[in-house]
């Protein structure tokens, strides 16, 4: 999870090496907080950062969260 | 309680189960509930069934206990169709039902008593009384008993026979923390014992800490099955590079991409 400091562009978000979504409820705005999926190695990691320098991208926030059960659920059960 | 030779030996097994109600002669359509449903337990491993509502868990818990005929497939409870069981076989069972089918009034001292009379080697009432913490209630007609205290009580129900499996549909259903973490800490009792426990739950915090092997179920079928680290990890980063580029910028968890995107290994 990251919060970018201004709006993402769809040709941006298209750059991504992983799937990113704005994460719960948020609007794409500045401050938004955005959850890239998928990620489980440092050069993985690394390719995200790679990423964010080629959009030119400082985060103001960066967490990681482990997948749940709940998260699979959802997955699964949504449409 | 007799323990099993094999700790790990398979207690349940369903293979390709349909359960279809209503009839076409009939004119009422079929509706198919369960559309071969696949799925094991094992003994001294706790298998949670989590799903949407709707999706056939209640159904596939019946006819694992052998209380609903599937309209096909095979199902081996302890080696036996539980449709067909014996009494011997159901005396090794113990089953809790959602809504408790506890007759309502007696007391839980006289039900516990007169169950652990059915089975040749009962729990001691006394244990299972520390374990769920029912020494308040004893005495008290089960009408007059809390959602909680009830719930407790059809959960003694089930095990004081000594059950070698054990269904619980819901255990944790109108609990508040304290009897939560009773029931939990009892299920894990149980687990050490050998004793294969198979729940349904809504609680998927506390189904991921307990789960041995969960199985999803959507529309009457096993859309996803697994320990909880297959399920919620991700170890096929050569496949994951590949991933299709998500940039969608709407918002809430619908929104998420689809689970192969995270775990393609797993959607196979």
């Amino acid at each position: 999870m990251f919060a970018s400091p201004r709006i993402l562009t769809s040709s941006e978000l298209a750059r991504a090496p992983f799937p990113a979504a704005l994460d719960g409820d948020a609007s794409n705005k500045a401050g938004a907080k955005w959850a890239v999926y998928g990620i489980s190695s440092p050069s993985e990691l690394a390719a995200v950062t790679a990423w964010w320098e080629q959009i030119a991208l400082m985060p103001t926030e960066i967490s990681f969260e482990a997948r749940t059960l709940e998260d699979v659920f959802w997955e699964v059960s949504t449409p | 309680m007799a323990m099993p030779s094999a700790v790990s030996a398979p207690c349940l097994a369903l293979s390709d189960v349909r359960y279809a109600v209503g009839s076409a002669r009939a004119g009422s359509g079929v509706k198919e509930i369960l559309s071969g449903v696949d799925l094991a337990a094992r003994r001294g491993e706790v298998t949670v069934i989590i799903g949407p509502n709707g999706a056939g868990k209640t159904t596939t818990m019946g006819i694992a206990q052998g209380l609903v005929r599937p309209s096909a497939g095979t199902v081996r409870l302890l080696g036996e169709d539980p449709y067909r069981a014996s009494a011997q076989l159901r005396s090794r069972v113990g089953v809790m039902l959602q809504d408790g089918g506890l007759p309502q009034s007696v007391k839980p001292r006289t039900l516990l008593t007169h169950v652990a009379k059915l089975h040749r080697s009962a729990w001691p009432l006394e244990d299972l009384t520390r374990l769920l913490d029912l020494g308040g209630f004893l005495d008290r007609s089960i009408r007059r008993l809390s959602g909680g205290q009830r719930q407790r009580t059809a959960m003694a129900a089930a095990l004081i026979g000594q059950p070698e499996v054990v269904f619980l549909d819901e255990p944790s259903a109108g609990l508040d923390p304290q009897s939560r973490h009773l029931v939990f800490d009892l299920i894990e009792h149980l687990r050490a014992r050998g004793v294969g426990i198979v729940l349904t739950t809504h609680l998927l915090e506390e189904a991921q800490r307990l789960a041995d092997s969960v199985f999803i179920l959507k529309d009457g079928a096993v859309v996803r099955h697994g320990t909880v680290a297959e399920l919620t990890g991700d170890d096929a980063p050569a496949e994951r590079r590949n991933l299709p580029r998500w940039n969608s910028v709407t918002s809430s968890r619908a929104a998420r991409p689809p689970a192969s995107w995270c775990s393609p290994r797993l959607g196979s």
